[in-house]
């Protein structure tokens, strides 16, 4: 009566224990630190079905999915396709089905555990066949969520500033970089675009109108601009609060440069910083109840914390003899910052205390660091390897990966929050769990 | 200078040897078919699994940087039968279950002697990549208190608590306290900090999974 798991961990059953209700199986699993380590996951192909079409899509798809679960940083991915077999201590495998029927695409997804391929995960994904890379991402942040508790970001995007001689326009694209598109093209400059907190909007600095730097919004999808503040002097670095009812940036009215909280339609300006030194690049934490930003104050430029108010500032970074452009994470535990060390420009995070400092990108130039919605990653920009470009980095030692951006001169990105779950042309179904393999 | 250079050379060749030899036992550690053994149903205990004879890993050292990418899984030091003198026969062996059985696999957290089990509370839960999953999350999520090492030599709390399909807590409760207030609290938080937890898998169909975690901490 006794029955053994081959596909699972190692564990070992010591039966019943007296105090517990209902006789249970105990497993025996070692408490060691299980961060930082991916998940063994193995990558079949997507099985065509429908039009005939379908083979070609499916093809790509499997590249798509793959990719998205690698650059979750949450697996180690081997794919089927590539050759090989699964390496031994693979957990689950992926596969499915991509149906194409004229103008609509349905994918069956399937996770299931190794080698018994009971089921994790079984869900359909339909919509129209022009989104079909939207279903992949949404299948591929669901087994995300299935193994890590949390959703995966593969269905966000990332907004950009290219470079294209003197002019600098403003581009969003997917977060790997596909579907990319123009937002502005106004043959000015725009600057330091951010996001709102669902993702509808976008603040950004322009030069457009040749009037110097003004703070200016515009829809996330199209549109025209409008401009949100105007005053003499900088309108720079904006970013929307956590509830999106303020705008945090750097305005230079009263003669230097001060941190200001406006309305979110740039009315009613609060002055939070009143020095003679320059204030500059604000970010939010996560509550909105403190903000990030660099002063000089202490003589050179350096990332200090205050509060919503403007109180209680604080130094955060001594080690370096310039930091700027903090990033606070989503969750509130760390901050980044590029630190100017030698000749070039290196991103760090830290804790809020300023604790904890740790390196994650050094050579060259990397600049202007922002977080992904999960914490997971972060994209900046930089020119290692010659061109400037856009680079994410996962934050767990592997080598940041370059993101395509069509040939552009791509640097100042800002990572979107995850879209909502309602509003989108996806229609999911969740599976039902089949017999399972045993008796 | 040249033998200098030659001598260096033929060190590192030999770390990266010793360093890849190394790697290749603890990947034998890592979950495969051969490794696993889970009795779902009799309460008899098994005999240890066959786990291949393996080194206990080194503690891991103190993270200042980025923590690379360490894909060897859980690791699994071979089941040593510490406390118990005489190994009865599996097959024989009444039910007579000990509340903190001594033959634990145990693998060191920091420098700390910390040490964890899970208890699930259903027949059919065969999923045991959810439970390593679990056991990850609340390892990361556990502080063990300072100032243990001057408090006697074993301390075991047990926290219980039910997993919904969503993988959100709930029942959170000290099953088994420790009789140490602070270890309690950081085991009791470990859990709650942990919530949510990753959702249930589909071929489990139970509305939610009773786990009963184990804290152990054993004086180095």
């Amino acid at each position: 009566m006794r029955r053994t798991l081959t596909m699972a961990m190692v564990a070992m059953a010591l039966g019943a224990g007296p105090a517990r209700s209902q006789t249970p199986t105990d497993v025996r699993l070692d408490i060691s630190s299980g961060e930082g380590r991916r998940i063994r996951i193995h990558c079949e192909s997507l099985q065509p079905g429908g039009d005939r079409v379908a083979g070609t899509w499916s093809v790509q798809a499997d590249e798509v999915l793959a990719h998205d679960l690698d650059w979750s940083a949450v697996f180690l991915v081997s794919k089927a396709w590539a050759g090989g077999s699964p390496p031994m201590d693979v957990q689950a495998v992926v596969g499915g089905k991509l149906t194409v029927n004229g103008s609509q695409v349905r994918l069956n997804g399937e996770v299931r555990d190794l080698p018994a391929r009971r089921p994790i995960l079984l869900r359909e994904y339909r919509g129209p066949v022009t989104d079909w890379r939207s279903l992949v991402h949404a299948f591929a942040d669901d087994i995300v969520l299935q193994f890590s508790g949390e959703p995966g970001v593969a269905r966000t995007r990332i907004a950009f500033i290219a470079q294209n001689g003197r002019n600098k326009e403003l581009y969003t694209m997917d977060y790997d970089g596909a579907r990319l598109a123009p937002l502005t093209a106004d043959q000015s400059i725009a600057l330091s675009p951010a996001w709102s907190p669902e993702g509808s909007l976008i603040l950004f600095t322009s030069y457009r109108g040749g009037t110097g730097p003004r703070l200016f919004v515009t829809s996330s999808t199209a549109g025209r601009p409008f401009l949100v503040s105007g005053r003499p002097g900088l309108n720079t670095s904006g970013s929307y609060s956590p509830d999106g009812r303020e705008i945090l940036c750097t305005l230079s009215q009263d003669g230097n440069s001060e941190i200001y909280v406006l309305d979110a339609r740039g009315g009613s300006p609060q002055r939070l910083t009143n020095q003679r030194s320059i204030d500059t690049s604000p970010a939010w934490s996560p509550t909105g109840r403190e903000i990030a930003f660099t002063s000089d104050r202490t003589g050179t430029p350096q990332v200090h914390l205050m509060d919503r108010e403007g109180g209680n500032v604080r130094r955060l970074t001594y080690d370096a003899d310039y930091t700027d452009s903090p990033a606070w994470s989503p969750k509130g535990d760390r901050i980044a910052f590029v630190a100017r060390t030698g000749g070039g420009f290196d991103i760090y995070t830290c804790r809020p205390d300023g604790t904890d400092t740790r390196l994650i990108v050094s050579g060259g130039a990397n600049e202007n660091p922002r977080w992904s919605p999960d914490g997971r990653h972060l994209v900046f920009s930089s020119n290692r390897g010659g061109a400037r470009g856009l680079f994410v980095s996962d934050l767990d030692g592997t080598p940041p990966r370059k993101l395509e951006t069509g040939g552009l001169i791509s640097l100042s990105p800002a990572w979107s929050p995850r879209p909502a779950s309602g509003g989108s042309a996806l229609r999911v179904t969740e599976g039902s769990p089949t017999p399972g393999g045993h008796p | 200078m040249r033998g200098a250079v030659l001598g260096s050379g033929v060190a590192h060749v030999a770390l990266l040897l010793i360093l890849a030899s190394a790697r290749m036992a603890t990947s034998v550690m890592i979950p495969g078919p051969e490794t696993v053994q889970v009795a779902l149903v009799d309460p008899t205990p098994l005999a240890p699994p066959p786990v291949p004879k393996v080194e206990t890993p080194p503690p891991e050292p103190k993270l200042t940087e980025v923590k690379p990418l360490d894909d060897t899984g859980v690791r699994l030091p071979p089941p040593a039968p510490k406390k118990k003198k005489v190994a009865p026969p599996p097959q024989e062996t009444p039910p007579a279950p000990e509340p903190a059985p001594p033959a634990l696999p145990s693998a060191k957290l920091g420098s700390a002697g910390l040490k964890g089990d899970i208890a699930v509370d259903a027949r059919d839960f065969e999923f045991t990549y959810y439970l390593v999953l679990v056991r990850n999350r609340i390892a990361a999520n556990w502080a063990p208190p300072a100032g243990m090492i001057a408090q006697g030599n074993r301390v075991r709390a047990v926290v219980a608590f039910r997993i919904g399909r969503g993988g959100a807590l709930s029942a959170v409760r000290m099953e088994q306290a420790s009789g140490m207030e602070f270890f309690d609290r950081s085991a009791l938080r470990a859990v709650v900090l942990s919530d949510p937890l990753p959702p249930l898998p589909l071929g489990f169909t139970a509305s939610e999974l009773g786990i009963h975690f184990g804290f152990d901490w054993e004086a180095p």
